[in-house]
């Protein structure tokens, strides 16, 4: 495979997970010449990942094929604390994903654009002239390759080292902007778990929530994520243990994954000279609940069409790529900004007002909400707010 | 005769899960992240401490050894 590689390409992609992939696929279409780098021998694995996205979330960068789909739902389950079960319909579907799949068709479609792809590759150095990226150094079977490109893409998630040689400075430095996770892939799920549920309480579960995202074939995704902060004295591997020994004795492991998720603002800086960062890589992931497949492939959307703009205009300068991080920051970034403030308030909120509001809910069910509406309205420190959210949020 | 003090932590392979956490908070990119593989460099480790606080499988432990 290594033979194949070229020496230049217009566009280097670390990475091949949802938003590396998604932009890749979009710069090949663009009939760009593209090169996807990724450090695992296996796209699409290992899945750290709920696997969850709402419909309209990820049909804005790109149209899911069926297989790629496990199970749609269009409503979730919350269990409050007192173990108050409350069903909420949302008004749009959520998809559970076989990411697995869905990541090896994207690279397919990438691939059928004429995108090149090496696996077992990790990009371990940035070439730059004058502050300004012109290629990269990758580890290929224990040796150092060269590779030069017009703008190299930093999709390379949580773990970035390439926004980190961009002096992009991606470095999470408050441990409580890191959600540090641990998950089952789970046999022998109870028949009656049908839709994604969401688990809170402060005592199995202080300062995070657990899930449980049913993928079909009687085995589900059961998972929590603790801050970062906290993992020294609640390290997420025996709460969720513990968890799953309280509500789901009788399930046995068939996958069991770690993983971190940043919980903070996105980069300042997406962009420099020759380089951008998209996804987890530039912290673009909902605060609120961790989701980061949307938001980091709607970034390699519009990072693939600054760059196509960049390249037009003869160089991939930071100026000339402004207006991916314009983009970001006017439409989702500012989403993100909202779900920055409302992690703040939820951690806040006491186990007897979820139990009251899950009380309050379990009368008014009719109306759909959106998977935020929901947070706010169980988790605002006034139940009586969420009487008046919901009639809000039709 | 002077031990210089260590800074990295020690890491454990068998605990280890590969999941970068420890990359995502490391500043002074000390940490090279494989598949299968990590890699402290002592050379750049500041002992912020911050990978050991926040990696979930505990297989990275402090070690101070000062002088003899």
């Amino acid at each position: 495979m290594l033979k194949t590689i070229k020496k230049k390409y217009n566009a280097i992609i670390v990475g091949a997970g949802p938003a590396g992939l998604v932009c890749a696929y979009n710069l090949a279409k663009s009939g760009l010449s593209v090169l996807i780098l990724e450090k695992d021998r296996e796209i699409g694995l290992p899945v750290r990942c709920g696997e969850i996205v709402g419909k309209l979330g990820i049909e804005a960068s790109i149209i899911p094929k069926k297989e790629w789909i496990m199970k749609e739902t269009s409503s979730v389950v919350l269990v409050a604390p007192d173990k108050t079960r409350v069903t909420i319909p949302t008004p749009h579907s959520a998809y559970t994903l076989d990411r697995s799949a869905m990541e090896k068709g994207i690279a397919n479609m990438a691939a059928e654009h004429g995108a090149d792809i090496l696996t077992g590759s990790c990009a371990v150095e940035l070439l730059k002239e004058e502050n300004k990226v012109v290629g990269l150094e990758y580890l290929y079977q224990g040796k150092i390759n060269t590779v030069m490109a017009d703008i190299i893409v930093g999709a390379d998630g949580v773990e970035s080292r390439m926004a980190k040689l961009a002096g992009l400075k991606p470095a999470i430095a408050d441990l409580r902007d890191i959600g540090i996770c641990a998950q089952y892939l789970a046999a022998n799920i109870p028949e009656n778990i049908v839709v994604p549920e969401f688990y809170f309480g402060k005592e199995l579960l202080p300062n995070c929530y657990a899930w449980v995202f049913p993928k079909g074939n009687g085995t589900a995704n059961i998972g929590l994520g603790i801050l970062g902060s906290e993992v020294r004295k609640n390290p997420p591997g025996e709460l969720l243990d513990i968890f799953i020994k309280t509500f789901f004795p009788d399930v046995k492991p068939l996958y069991y994954s770690l993983g971190g998720v940043p919980l903070g603002s996105s980069l300042k800086e997406l962009t420099m000279d020759g380089f951008l960062a998209i996804g987890d890589a530039a912290r673009q992931v909902n605060n609120l609940d961790g989701a980061g497949i949307a938001y980091g492939m709607e970034a390699g959307k519009i990072a693939a069409e600054a760059i196509v703009i960049a390249i037009e205009k003869g160089e991939c300068s930071k100026k000339n790529l402004a207006s991916y991080p314009k983009k970001w920051k006017a439409g989702t970034g500012k989403k993100q900004v909202q779900s920055n403030k409302l992690k703040d308030a939820v951690l806040k909120v006491e186990d007897d007002t979820i139990n009251k509001a899950a009380k309050q809910l379990l009368k008014k069910t009719k109306a759909p909400l959106t998977f935020t509406d929901v947070f706010k309205a169980v988790l605002l420190k006034q139940p009586s707010l969420i009487l008046e959210a919901i009639s809000f949020f039709k | 005769m002077n031990t210089p003090e260590i800074n990295a932590p020690v890491f454990d392979s068998e605990l280890c899960d590969f999941c970068g956490s420890c990359v995502a908070v490391c500043a002074a990119d000390a940490i090279l992240l494989l598949e299968h593989s990590l890699d402290i460099s002592e050379d750049k480790c500041t002992a912020c401490n911050k990978c050991i606080r926040v990696c979930p499988a505990g297989a990275l432990e402090k070690i101070n050894i000062k002088g003899l």
